[in-house]
């Protein structure tokens, strides 16, 4: 029970993380990474939950479901990172808020 | 086994067929198999609608597989309306891009896509539709979204590259937050499929914060007021065809889940409160977006302000549906008209501002005087997508407000019919806006050679769709009779 504690924490952590990046950061590719974050919570908080009950064994649908979600995800990601890079390309800006730049490194 | 009880099966598969056909047939070949594809896909959504009518709701086992190993399709008769509107603005559509989307004009950079990529699009919102599992609607609202997202910056310009990332964004947002709500309504029940869901469903924190989280999510894909800032960019920068499907189509998908969840899976109360702050942000998204659809000075921007306002109406049968069977029925069939008038209506304003500005060359609404002299077809359609916008007899969304009015009043609760009247008083505000200007009496220089008898009378063939959907409000309370919601609900027996 406190294993799967552990991964529900640590997957509400990493959502939240996610999406405070994905809402408060300017830059383009912050923002598709940190969706990223916000998939690994929840994909952690359902591997958790695949080993809610040891003693009835492993819960095989959360994991369907994360493979699932990891190649949405991937394609999410994918799609993303082309719509910035010719985003980039058109407009030179790596933000949406027309700064001239949102600074990659903060 | 019929065809008929097949068709859940093959309104997902023959779009996908089609999809990836028209992916290798090329572009010059792709417009067909596109015409086709929508033709089969009709007939399908019709055969269905048959189908429910006759034999009510029906499972239909994917594969062969039954729960709770396999993942159902779920045909009631509101998943038939949706199917069958879906199928009549697409057909539409398609036929409307084979002349928006010029197979000679090789300088379009994505334009060859759009036919695949848009009967994607169709496969997921069938699916979506059709589906009875609650992480399968995910998947689908995913399928949408990518699909929905990549035909926004199919143009490639920069503002159509902003819109597509914000798009993206507000939907990856949305995305993850219904996956949460899904990981802890699975933990709490271990259970997906909304048919389980709905008769297992116990008072549980986990649960509640689940279905919660879901249906903030879909709120935010269905663009409801405050989470409606991703909307009008999006719907306005994308080429015509595409904001047409978009606006008239893709929003209801997440709206038709909201449906399910709080009306059918939930028992009443079940989030307490949660139906009046939908209904309030509902009448809040109608004066909104009617304000800033009447400040716009672009055309598609005002279509897209005026979607965000049409969005709100549907939002009103949640807390209507706390007062009894008979203001449920009412409700319901309201938003189910609603849903369609503003579908077909919304589809041809699109595509009529499409038009508009191919022929004018621009989309500021102060210098497209004298439309109606030069393009009387064209100006025709807009008009009378208008009249549904704003309610008036005879059309289908006067007999969706009636069938709300009355049912706010039998509710007892009166104010909601305030905001139907002020909602159809803003929209003939903005609606005259726009048809003051095309009506003026005066020399236009349009391009003649950009009009075409499909850009010009498509949008007034789907206007009149909306007005004559008055004369099918019948055919539609007999469908929301046959859905899942008052079946369960104990309406129908």
């Amino acid at each position: 029970m406190s294993t799967y504690l552990v991964y529900t924490a640590g997957g509400v952590l990493l959502y939240a993380l996610g999406t405070y990046g994905l809402l408060a950061r300017p830059h383009l590719i912050h923002k598709v990474i940190s969706a990223n974050f916000m998939g690994s919570g929840v994909f952690l908080i359902l591997i958790g939950l695949g080993n809610r009950s040891p003693e009835s064994g492993p819960d095989p649908v959360p994991q369907a479901m994360v493979l699932t979600g990891i190649v949405v995800t991937v394609a999410l990601t994918a799609l993303g990172l082309a719509i910035v890079k010719r985003y980039y390309t058109a407009t030179g800006l790596d933000n949406l808020d027309d700064k001239p730049s949102a600074g990659g490194d903060r | 086994m019929n065809v008929l009880a097949q068709s859940p099966g093959l309104l997902v598969a023959v779009p996908l067929a089609g999809a990836a056909i028209s992916f290798v047939a090329g572009r010059r070949r792709a417009p067909h198999v596109a015409i086709t594809t929508a033709l089969v896909v009709l007939t399908l959504a019709v055969a269905l609608a048959v189908h429910v009518l006759d034999g009510g709701p029906f499972r239909y086992q994917v594969g062969g597989w039954g729960a709770p190993l396999g993942i159902d399709l779920v045909a009631d008769g509101a998943a038939a309306l949706f199917l069958v509107l879906t199928a009549i603005v697409g057909l539409v559509v398609t036929l409307y891009a084979t002349a928006y989307f010029r197979t000679d004009d090789e300088t379009a950079y994505g334009h060859g896509l759009f036919w695949t990529l848009w009967l994607f699009m169709w496969t997921s919102l069938n699916a979506l539709f059709l589906t009875g599992d609650v992480f399968n609607v995910y998947v689908c609202l995913e399928l949408v979204g990518i699909s929905a997202v990549t035909l926004v910056t199919i143009g490639g310009g920069a503002e159509a590259l902003r819109a597509g990332a914000r798009y993206l964004f507000a939907s990856m947002l949305g995305a993850m937050t219904y996956l949460l709500g899904v990981a802890l309504l699975y933990a709490a029940t271990g259970q997906l499929d909304m048919d389980v869901l709905r008769t297992t469903l116990v008072a549980d924190t986990t649960a509640a914060t689940g279905l919660a989280l879901m249906i903030a999510a879909l709120v935010l894909k269905t663009a409801l007021v405050p989470a409606h800032f991703w909307l009008p960019a999006a719907h306005g920068s994308a080429p015509s065809p595409v904001s047409a499907v978009l606006s008239s189509l893709v929003v209801k998908g997440s709206y038709f889940v909201i449906l399910r969840l709080m009306l059918d899976v939930m028992p009443a109360g079940y989030l307490p409160g949660v139906d009046i702050v939908l209904g309030v942000l509902g009448s809040a998204a109608i004066v909104w977006g009617s304000v800033q659809a009447l400040l716009q000075t672009r055309i598609k921007q005002l279509v897209a302000y005026s979607t965000v306002a049409q969005i709100g109406y549907l939002f009103l049968v949640f807390p209507l549906a706390r007062h009894g069977a008979d203001v449920l029925t009412l409700a319901l069939t309201g938003v189910l008209v609603h849903a369609l008038s503003h579908g077909l209506a919304k589809g041809s304003l699109f595509l009529g501002a499409g038009s508009l500005m191919t022929r004018f060359g621009h989309d500021r609404i102060a210098d497209m005087a004298g439309a109606a002299r030069s393009a009387p077809a064209l100006t025709f359609g807009v008009a009378l997508a208008g009249v549904t916008m704003m309610g008036l007899p005879p059309s289908g969304g006067f007999g969706a407000k009636w069938l709300l009015v009355s049912a706010a009043l039998a509710s007892g609760e009166w104010w909601w019919a305030v905001v139907l009247v002020i909602g159809g008083l803003l929209a003939a505000a903005y609606m005259f806006r726009l048809l003051s200007v095309l009506l003026v009496d005066a020399p236009t220089e349009l391009h003649a050679s950009k009009g075409d008898i499909r850009t010009e009378w498509l949008p007034l063939a789907l206007a009149l769709g909306a007005v004559l959907l008055v004369l099918a409000i019948p055919l539609v309370s007999d469908l929301a009779a046959a859905s899942n919601v008052l079946i369960h609900a104990g309406v129908t027996p």
